[in-house]
């Protein structure tokens, strides 16, 4: 069926730029509606996009909690603290890996990346002074994954905001 | 709003009569404050009396909160300038608690003079308007530096002890604002908080420190001349090397010069020359730090406003897709 979201979003842009914008005379009017224009361009470019950009992050988030999981598993005997995350941490990726299969809203899975990433947080927290000497290069491995994954991450997120920057 | 202005400033003026707004226009920008420009005029004693005036008042909801912000703060800290060389506006009025003007508000000086329209002076922009705001632009650090706070009455703001509690201080503000204010968790920020957390930076140095010192919020003229600094509303006791980290930041170095500017070189020596104090370049550069995990912790502040419902300022949802750009220079410095 059309007009699909695609059609109405680019229509109502092309309406508001040049119908609406020229009209107003406001200055804070003029101005709430040059972000307004800028939302929309947002929007139209990554509206069918956001599903696909927050699966991967809730991807790459379980992979790097679920390593760190492995890899620590040994070497946090010596620290009660760590191994309780560890579980914690272990259960909420294995709910995440079940709650992948099924149909979920982007702003479901963004919610639950939020959770998987105060989890990331946490751990790094908890883990950056070491794990007891047996435990250095692993967690050392460790840290440098989860950096990698916030590089990543970022990497994504600023090609995702590259369209209807705000620089200010 | 015109009348609750005139039934305000004429509760203000007990001699006025025939008390008159015009020209009443919400202005563009101010994301953390309304701002309103209007001309006001009465009658005392029979003479004709005039003030053109800047209404700021706290929005709904915004960039900053206001508990952070008072704007009986920002109004002492006015009054307290207008002694200092520094270009402030005139604090005229106060609505301390938004009794008349539905929000707390304050009345101030409007001042002739356009701002950047970013917060770097273009890389385009003339090189002899440059040439004439960088010496003023540090000028004015100075004297709000080298200000007596406690002659001036500002000790109420609360001076951090020696040692390390300045920077402790602005620590434990933004990262409480990260936690209670937004939406999101932000392991990149998390990993920034502990760094400064473990680099807290010692000094016996308090100053009363601007809080937002950048290009985007002087005013100058055709000439090059700073005709007004704002945005007070972040100014408190602390470490003067935090104003300079700030300017310093890479987010609003226009073409590789502070603030668009100067280099930072420039910067760091006309300060020395200036306050006679040497900069101190590890604080210098935990301010840095502290910088974009501030102006990160600010724009998430705002979408946070945006998402719940409580504010339509557009510019609030763009605010944003500022912070991955923050997030890189946090990358880089601290080496993650």
């Amino acid at each position: 069926m059309r007009p699909h979201i695609g059609d109405l979003l680019r229509g109502v842009k092309r309406t508001f730029g040049e119908v609406i914008v020229p009209s107003l005379t406001d200055p804070f009017a003029v101005e709430q509606a040059t972000f307004m224009a800028l939302v929309l361009e947002h929007i139209v470019a990554r509206w069918d996009q956001a599903e696909e950009f927050h699966r991967v992050e809730n991807t790459e988030l379980r992979q790097a909690l679920s390593e760190a999981v492995e890899r620590l598993r040994s070497a946090s005997q010596e620290r009660p603290d760590v191994r309780s995350l560890l579980e914690a941490i272990s259960r909420r990726v294995d709910e995440e890996d079940a709650a992948g299969h099924l149909p979920r809203t982007p702003e479901t899975v963004a919610q639950a990346n939020v959770a998987l990433k105060e989890y990331l947080s946490k751990l790094l927290e908890c883990i950056e002074d070491g794990t007891g000497a047996d435990g250095a290069s692993e967690t050392r491995r460790v840290v440098h994954a989860c950096h990698a994954y916030m590089k990543r991450q970022l990497e994504r997120e600023r090609e995702w905001v590259r369209i209807g920057e705000f620089n200010w | 709003m015109e009348e609750r202005l005139r039934t305000f400033l004429q509760s203000q003026i007990p001699g006025a009569t025939e008390v008159a707004i015009s020209g009443l226009q919400r202005r563009p920008g101010g994301a953390s404050r309304e701002s309103w420009a209007f001309d006001v005029s009465w009658k005392e004693d029979g003479k004709a009396l005039g003030r053109q005036c800047i209404l700021r008042r706290d929005p709904p909801a915004s960039l900053l909160n206001s508990d952070k912000t008072e704007r009986s703060f920002e109004f002492r800290v006015l009054e307290a300038m207008e002694s200092r060389p520094v270009s402030a506006p005139k604090a005229y009025w106060l609505d301390e608690k938004g009794k008349w003007l539905e929000r707390p508000s304050l009345i101030m000086e409007r001042v002739e003079g356009q701002p950047t329209p970013l917060p770097t002076y273009p890389s385009n922009g003339d090189p002899v308007i440059r040439q004439r705001l960088a010496p003023r632009f540090v000028e004015i650090l100075a004297h709000i530096h080298q200000s007596d706070w406690n002659a001036l009455g500002l000790s109420f703001m609360g001076a951090p002890k020696p040692g390390t509690a300045a920077a402790q201080q602005q620590v434990a503000l933004w990262e409480g604002a990260y936690r209670n204010d937004c939406l999101d968790c932000v392991p990149i920020l998390d990993a920034a908080f502990r760094w400064l957390r473990r680099n807290l930076p010692a000094t016996d140095q308090v100053a009363l420190v601007h809080g937002d010192y950048r290009s985007g919020n002087y005013l100058y003229d055709g000439t090059g001349r700073i005709t007004a600094m704002l945005d007070w509303e972040l100014a408190h006791l602390g470490d003067p090397m935090e104003d300079l980290g700030w300017a310093c930041m890479k987010f609003w170095s226009g073409g590789g010069l502070a603030v668009g500017l100067m280099p930072r070189d420039e910067l760091y020596r006309r300060y020395e020359e200036l306050t006679g104090t040497s900069v101190d370049h590890r604080r210098v550069s935990f301010y840095e730090v502290l910088g974009n995990v501030k102006m990160a912790t600010i724009a998430l502040t705002g979408v946070k406003s945006f998402c719940e419902g409580k504010t339509t300022h557009t510019m609030l949802a763009m605010v944003g897709f500022m912070v991955p750009r923050l997030l890189a220079d946090l990358v880089s410095q601290l080496d993650l």
